[in-house]
């Protein structure tokens, strides 16, 4: 019986260390007085007054808790093993909670790569594995972190292993050694990689980008800029000092998502190789993630809305078990214009139908007059707002009518935009659904993935003929727009015909 | 393509009823002695208490007349479907091959009517079927779990 047994990289003990001391400086910066306080007692009597005050006593504190941190993780690291035999992965851990963690190979549906700043000084991987356990979808199921080699040899034994059990005998494709840096030289023979440059990068940031952010900014900005202008610098700094700390902390925020965005996707590349995706991003924190095209739930094409303004696309892919940082939608493109988009996904992901997809129906007619009668509640709720502002708490007639109002053309502008984004196309692989108020989702659903289809008739949509509804996924769900009920039953009669689980 | 539904008993329509009258009870009854007799709400405030009580009365005599009238499933070779509703009718289906689980559950008013439900689990989500006989819950019962049975065989042979 092959028996592989390893341990994790020393480093992973002092990374521990590194993120008890990030909590400690957190809780110190909650007691910030003290603690200028005391670097101001110490500037003025000198570092052995305040040793000799007491500080010595914080100090041989702190010290202590720090070396039974590290012992705590010295010792996790010592009895922490990582088997490798024959079809399973053990992680065995004999601390004071005996632990053993045994997964079969074949039930691993992603090894992922990744470094932050710290691996990579240090030059190690986070190896990240993935079950397709629904318990534990929202989780990464192992997270270990070896030397450099180590890593990309384990990686690749996993997936070796990965593809023999599910009879591909063919690991030519595989038998690479290959670093996730390295991942574009790999261009080489018939593959196609696609690679972001970083203006890319930027611009699909900017595309990306909140649109109530946005404007909030901007209008801030001129906001302040006017008052600078009528009132003057004195006036704004004494009068608005608490808008402008608004308007400040709003631009570092919509700034803050650009900047969050092009390190995270700096460098993008995704290639496609036998059953899977391969992807690898990141400028600070470089993660490299394959995703087996067999485990994508559903594929939305996404428009964000500056994005939509553009005429620009990015495809995200839905999976189980394996996640993104922002949940289990991963990124397998940034942004792209419409016959790129369809290039890039048939050469990414041919199983999917791309043909003809931008050209789907509008959702029915009577749906805007389902939406108008489904909005009457909230005009009620309007009206009693009004109301009770203006009798009760005796608001000036302008606050009572207009604040009131103006949410309520917020909420119909939400229904009128979710009645012209709608939309549909049955094609016989699966279902093309578009849905969404500023941006755009455009969602596609094998037949096969659905699991259960609830479709709703509103009174009044039944007087139209028409329902909504909503396919439940695996670990997702995709609402249907208004559609004729005969259509209903075509799109139910079909994924009835899905065999496939 | 023509459905067979198959609607409920007459028992479902009178356990709904009392359903509906107990957790009305539980939600004015308290209301009404906290607000007449602690708070000594005035006119406008015996007025709400007032157009609720109708409201649930109403509610009481008309909603599980119309939701047993709506009520229909359907449970064939490849699908289940669950018609239901009061006034918004909503309608589910489950492919057969997709299910995972199947349960009966009874609750404290429905083992009073001696009914049950079956609920059918998916990878993504379940189906209630409802206010069924407690014979005919396990009938169903034991139909899909042998299904389920013989999908799992097919595809082990595979």
């Amino acid at each position: 019986m092959e028996k592989k047994k390893i341990r994790c990289h020393f480093s992973i003990i002092f990374e521990s260390l590194w993120k008890f001391w990030v909590v400690i400086f957190i809780l110190l910066l909650n007691e910030l007085e003290v603690i200028i306080e005391i670097v101001q007692d110490i500037g003025k009597d000198g570092i052995m007054a305040f040793l000799e005050t007491g500080g010595i006593w914080g100090l041989l504190i702190l010290v202590a808790i720090t070396l039974i941190v590290f012992g705590i993780q010295f010792f996790r690291w010592r009895k922490t093993w990582i088997i490798l035999e024959d079809n399973l992965v053990i992680i065995e851990r004999n601390t004071l909670k005996k632990v053993k963690n045994t997964i079969a190979i074949e039930n691993i549906s992603a090894v992922n790569m990744e470094r932050n700043l710290f691996e990579r000084i240090v030059g190690t991987y986070r190896i990240k594995m993935d079950t397709n356990s629904m318990t534990t979808a929202n989780e990464t199921d192992v997270s270990i972190v070896f030397r450099e080699d180590v890593a990309i040899a384990f990686r690749k034994t996993i997936l070796e292993r990965m593809h023999k059990l599910k009879g591909n005998l063919d690991t030519s494709a595989l038998s690479e050694e290959r670093q996730p840096d390295e991942l574009t030289k790999a261009s080489a023979g018939d593959r196609k990689v696609f690679h972001y440059s970083p203006l890319d990068m930027v611009k699909h940031s900017f595309y990306s980008m909140h649109i109530l952010g946005l404007l909030i900014s901007i209008g801030g900005i001129g906001g302040m800029i006017w008052y600078v202008s009528e009132f003057g610098w004195y006036s704004f700094l004494n009068e608005a000092l608490g808008g402008l700390i608004a308007v400040v902390i709003m631009v570092i925020g919509s700034i803050y998502g650009i900047v969050k965005n092009f390190f995270k996707y700096y460098d993008f590349t995704v290639y496609r190789d036998g059953k899977d995706l391969h992807i690898k991003c990141g400028l600070i924190k470089l993660r490299s993630y394959t995703i087996p095209v067999d485990k994508i739930t559903a594929i939305t094409v996404q428009q964000p809305v500056i994005a939509r303004l553009f005429g620009k696309y990015h495809v995200e892919v839905t999976t189980v078990g394996m996640q993104d940082e922002d949940g289990e939608n991963s990124n397998i493109t940034m942004a792209l214009s419409k016959e790129e988009c369809i290039t890039h996904m048939e050469e990414l992901v041919p199983e999917y139908y791309w043909d003809g997809i931008f050209d789907y129906s509008k959702e029915e007619k009577g749906g805007a007059m389902v939406r108008v009668v489904k909005s009457i509640k909230w005009h009620v709720l309007v009206i009693i707002a009004m109301v009770l502002l203006f009798t009760l708490a005796e608001a000036p007639w302008y606050i009572a009518v207009l604040a009131p109002l103006a949410f309520d053309l917020f909420v119909c502008l939400l229904y009128i935009l979710s009645h012209k984004t709608a939309g549909y196309k049955i094609k016989e692989e699966g279902l093309v659904l578009v849905n969404g108020y500023f941006a755009k989702h455009i969602s596609l659903v094998k037949y096969q993935k659905a699991q259960v289809l609830t479709m709703t008739y509103h009174p009044v949509a039944k007087r139209y003929g028409i329902g909504d509804g909503t396919i439940m996924l695996l670990n997702t769900a995709v609402s249907v727009p208004y559609i004729k009920e005969d259509l209903a039953s075509e799109i139910s009669d079909r994924i009835i015909g899905g065999t496939t689980k | 393509m023509n459905i067979d539904y198959i609607r409920l008993q007459k028992t479902a329509q009178h356990c709904m009823r009392i359903s509906a009258i107990i957790v009305l009870a539980i939600i004015l009854i308290p209301s009404t002695i906290l607000s007449i007799w602690l708070l000594e709400v005035e006119t406008i405030g015996k007025i709400v208490l007032g157009i609720s009580w109708a409201l649930a009365i109403a509610y009481i005599i008309a909603a599980p007349k119309v939701r047993y009238e709506r009520y229909r499933y359907c449970i064939d070779e490849e699908a289940i479907r669950v018609r239901e509703g009061l006034l918004w009718v909503s309608e589910s289906i489950v492919p057969i091959e997709r299910l995972h689980k199947i349960e009966i559950s009874q609750g404290p008013i429905a083992r009073i009517f001696k009914l049950s439900t079956v609920c059918v689990t998916t990878a993504g989500g379940d189906v209630k079927v409802k206010f069924l006989e407690d014979e005919v819950a396990a009938e169903i019962a034991e139909k899909l779990k042998n299904k389920i049975n013989f999908i799992a065989q097919a595809e082990r042979a595979e």
